[in-house]
């Protein structure tokens, strides 16, 4: 199975943070890319109503003020996919990047 | 590396929690929503604005919520989901239409399943054996024999026993039909000689009692007999206490050991079955074949494989005797295809093709109906996809309620089908049933019901390819813009309705031809029997017992003249004649023959013939003409010339140029110890195989001087045949006490019961014919009158400029005459095939028979013809002003 680039950066961040809720995963992604992600937050909840299907583990629980919201936590098999993805991806930009770095013939 | 299937589980799962699923990202989305709003207060906002930044930073809720479910769950099922429930709204809405094409479909579904559960009976499983698959039939095969019949001599048996490799257990038998007394009257019973594991090897266990012993098919241990359910029923009632019973067979007492189940029913006509007791002399036999042989494979061997194993084995006893088994070979079949009766692949493949071509017809119907339903409906097709449905989609949604309809006509389908079978069987003679393996296998099973689905599902896909097919490109800003004014469907469409009606024309034509050919076939067949009048002929059949009394052929000739006697003078009784077997009786006796002076070529061309042996009279009895020479006369006893007549077919064969009368030939080969006879005459030819697709060769002895143990009685009666069966048994018991005669019947009666399967074959044809003759007219005349339905408004405009209503007559009929046309010249060829195809099958049938191609053409011409009329006739009935308002 192949996840969408978005399900990869929620992976990834939930590695970095560990359990968290999907609002704080949504914010989580916007300031890691700095603001040149534009994304709809909603579409997060999705990918991470999709993802619990396969990588992710219900923690659930609360927050602190109060509001019920679900956390999440990365499982074995999403770490698994995460790094074989991950070094996918990177292989895929490094590949790009040269091709792109050739010069042109002037 | 279970990904893929964990998720598979998820979103399987997913489908039947839609509602808990909803709820959770709802409550997700409500979590978010919150913590956005909550941080947009915190920056100063309004609660007002917070909400709404949040909603818009959020998301279209409805989008959102749609991705969720496509990304959770499986949508391709979901939609499949909903088009079904979708085209059972549509079709509910439809009564009519949807009453029509299930019944059209069902008509269609259930032929093929009815036909497809008889030739599962018959072909796929003719006995009911829990290890089937694993049973072979082994027996000798001359190199340059065409004649298969799989007997082995028991000699060869028995070394095949110690020798072979490929099998685990492995058995003989052998036929004998034994009269048994004992009983509250004595009668013939048709009994089978087997060796001790031949239940073992069948894989059955009885009913009541036990099976045979090990020791028991030991010469002097051999006295007892196990008895099938059905003689059990018939002549103990069923009782329980049977087993321990002496009876009598062929006068000696036998001891009923064991009664079997229903399901046991091997060799077909079966009654019991008796210990194969070989005796030295038969241990040292190996030129006498007539042992059968089965076999089960060991595990992990296949028929070929022993087939292999045994051609050597057979190789080897060729060169160790080679006095009687050089050029004998061994072959391996399967035990179905030795089960399956004689004939009844290629007729049951007949009636497949039949009944495949009224399923085309009717789902050419349904493809018709639906296609003018769609094209009604392009405006809310072509609304769809302009609101965004893709061209598989509106596809799909077609095809999946013509499915639907499919599957409906399954449903009547194997309804008709459960009653055409009962039709069937209800009206099957029980006396065929003894010998057509697999009647009682005739059944709607687990196998059935897939067939019956499978071939629903695909004419719904067919018949509604069409319309879905129309779909694929719909000009949606005309259809849109011009609305109902139009929607006929343009030219592409037309040319689509007309291809129909020629094929359902085609196939029809071929179908009716056929069906016409096979009555007319099997009405012949029955007519070359017409000549000998079989109605008022009385026959009956007699086995003498392997008894002393019977040892010698002088005492049994000396039996059949005494029998011949008491029985011509019965009161009501012209004549009594014997012979070995009537015509279309079953019973047929061939074997080979040789010409004195013209040794037998080794290259296939095998000398066989019909062996029959008869009483002086026959000839006159059966009013066959005398060709040639002399008929038999009293004079022709034991101690007279041994002499023989031929057939006109026999003389023609072997001896087209030179008369044969005073040639010298025998049967069996040239050192067999059969003498040679003298041929002094040729008669005319008389058909007794119906399966033969021409007159046989035949050789006739006189009885006397080749007395066999088994003979059929004809009486020829000036009184109703049935009247005197009990005065013939008893003129026979007046002769021999003990002595049973079986099958007492006008030789009329004997005959339909021979032919019945024909029969069968001939009506079912004749059924489908008709379906198709009903189905194709339906649509014609539905073809013709959408499209005078869809002319109206010219038709008016026509008749409104001072168009003639012939002329308009004429244009409606002269389309549908092309198209009759069009069928016929794609039809007739496709007829002329099926007829060579069945004149290979039934000697009746006449694969140019000028005839019946002559009125199956002017039936389906007129039918059609009809059918354009009717429309054309409303047609010009239509006032103008109405057709030309006519939208």
């Amino acid at each position: 199975m192949v996840a969408s680039k978005l399900e990869l950066m929620v992976l990834k961040a939930l590695t970095a943070m560990g359990p968290w809720h999907g609002y704080g995963i949504a914010q989580c992604v916007e300031q890691i890319s700095e603001q040149a992600l534009e994304i709809n937050q909603g579409t997060i909840s999705a990918s991470l109503v999709c993802l619990q299907q396969t990588g992710l583990d219900l923690l659930g629980g609360f927050v602190g003020n109060n509001r019920r919201a679900k956390f999440y936590c990365i499982t074995k098999a999403g770490r698994k996919q995460l790094s074989a993805e991950a070094a996918n991806w990177e292989w895929i930009s490094g590949v790009m990047g040269r091709v792109l770095q050739i010069a042109e013939r002037s | 590396m279970f990904d893929w299937l964990r998720v598979a589980v998820a979103k399987a799962r997913a489908l039947f929690s839609n509602r808990r699923l909803d709820e959770d990202f709802a409550e997700e989305l409500q979590a978010h929503l919150a913590s956005l709003t909550e941080e947009n207060l915190n920056k100063g906002m309004s609660a007002e604005e917070a909400n709404r930044a949040a909603r818009l930073r959020l998301g279209g809720l409805t989008q959102l919520r749609e991705t969720h479910r496509e990304l959770r769950g499986l949508p391709i099922v979901e939609t499949l989901f909903r088009d079904v429930h979708y085209a059972l709204r549509t079709l509910r809405k439809n009564p009519g239409l949807t009453l029509a094409a299930v019944l059209t479909l069902g008509l269609g579904i259930g032929a093929n399943t009815a036909v497809f559960s008889m030739a599962q009976g018959f072909l796929l499983k003719p006995l009911s054996l829990p290890n089937l698959d694993r049973l072979v039939a082994v027996g000798e095969l001359q190199a340059y024999d065409n004649n298969n019949t799989i007997r082995a001599s028991p000699a060869n048996y028995l070394d095949w026993v110690s020798q072979s490799r490929s099998f685990d257990r492995i058995s003989a038998f052998d036929w004998e039909s034994v009269n048994l007394s004992g009983v509250a009257q004595p009668l013939a019973a048709q009994g089978i000689h087997v060796s001790a594991d031949f239940f073992g090897v069948l894989g059955v266990r009885p009913l009541l009692g036990r099976t045979f012993l090990p020791e028991e098919d030991q010469p002097g241990h051999e006295h007892e007999v196990v008895l099938t359910r059905g003689l059990w029923e018939r002549q103990f009632g069923g009782d329980q206490s049977v087993v321990g019973r002496t009876v009598r067979i062929n006068g000696s007492p036998y001891t009923v050991v064991g009664v079997m189940d229903k399901d046991c029913k091997f060799p077909q006509s079966v009654e019991l079955w008796l210990p194969l007791a070989l005796d030295a002399q038969a241990r040292h036999d190996r030129n006498d074949r007539y042992l059968q042989v089965m076999a089960h494979l060991k595990p992990g061997v296949t028929r070929e494989q022993a087939q292999a194993e045994m051609k050597t084995v057979a190789g080897r006893l060729a060169r160790q005797y080679p006095q009687t088994n050089r050029d004998w070979s061994a072959q391996v079949i399967s035990l179905r295809d030795y089960a399956v009766f004689r004939g009844s692949g290629p007729f049951m493949f007949l009636l497949m093709g039949a009944v495949g071509f009224v399923l085309l017809i009717a789902c050419a119907n349904v493809a018709n109906l639906l296609f003018a339903r769609a094209t009604g409906r392009q405006r809310e097709i072509a609304v769809r996809a302009a609101l965004g449905a893709s061209r598989w989609r509106v596809a799909r949604q077609l095809l999946s309620e013509s499915v639907v309809l499919g599957l409906l006509g399954a449903g009547a389908g194997v309804l008709l089908a459960q009653w055409a079978i009962y039709l069937i069987l209800v009206n099957m003679p029980p006396d065929l049933e003894r010998f057509v393996a697999g009647w009682d296998q005739i059944r709607l099973d687990g196998t059935v019901f897939v067939f019956a689905l499978a071939v629903a599902a695909t004419a719904g896909g067919l018949a509604g390819l069409a319309p879905a097919f129309q779909s694929w490109r719909p000009d949606l800003n005309a259809v849109i813009k011009e609305g109902a004014r139009n929607s006929s469907g343009g030219r592409s469409s037309h040319r689509l309705r007309n291809a129909f009606v020629i094929t359902q024309i085609s196939l029809a034509l071929t179908l009716i031809v056929g069906a016409g050919l096979m009555v007319r076939g099997f009405r012949g067949l029955l007519d070359t029997n017409r000549r000998f009048h079989p109605e008022s002929l009385l026959t009956m059949r007699l086995v003498l017992p392997d008894s002393p009394a019977f040892k010698d052929p002088h005492r049994r000739a000396a039996f059949y003249d005494q029998t011949l006697k008491e029985l011509g003078a019965l009161p009501g009784v012209r004549s009594a004649t014997l012979v070995t077997g009537f015509p279309f009786s079953g019973l047929m006796n061939s074997g080979t023959f040789s010409v004195e002076g013209q040794p037998a070529t080794n290259t296939g061309a095998q000398r066989f013939a019909i062996i029959k042996d008869i009483s002086p009279n026959y000839f006159g009895t059966m009013e066959a003409p005398l060709l040639q020479g002399r008929a038999f006369s009293d004079f022709d006893g034991p101690d007279s010339a041994p002499v023989a007549l031929i057939s006109e077919r026999l003389a023609k064969l072997h001896s087209p140029s030179r008369s044969p009368l005073g040639r010298r030939i025998k049967v069996g080969a040239q050192d067999s110890s059969e003498p040679w006879r003298t041929i002094v005459g040729v008669v005319g030819d008389i058909k007794y195989d119906w399966a033969a697709a021409s007159s046989e060769p035949v050789i006739y002895r006189p009885y006397r001087q080749a007395p066999q143990n088994y003979v059929a009685f004809g009486l020829r009666t000036t009184v109703e045949p049935g009247s005197l069966v009990s005065a013939a048994r008893s003129a026979v018991t007046r002769v021999s006490r003990d002595q049973p005669i079986f099958n007492v019947e006008s030789l009329d009666r004997v005959i339909r019961d021979n032919t019945l399967p024909i029969a069968y074959v001939a009506v079912m044809m004749a059924v489908a014919g008709a379906l198709a003759l009903l189905l194709a007219s339906v649509g014609v005349y539905s073809v013709m009158a959408y499209s005078v339905a869809e002319r109206t408004h010219e038709i008016g405009v026509r008749i409104v400029v001072g168009a003639r209503p012939t002329e308009v007559v004429r244009l409606v009929v002269g389309r549908g005459l092309l198209l009759t046309v069009l069928g016929f010249a794609f039809g007739l060829p496709c007829a002329f095939g099926l007829a060579h195809l069945e004149a290979n099958l039934l000697a009746g049938v006449d694969a140019k028979d000028f005839w019946t191609f002559s009125w199956v053409s002017a039936l389906l011409g007129v039918v059609s013809l009809l059918a354009c009329y009717l429309p054309a006739r409303r047609a010009i009935r239509v006032d103008p002003i109405v057709a030309l308002r006519h939208e």
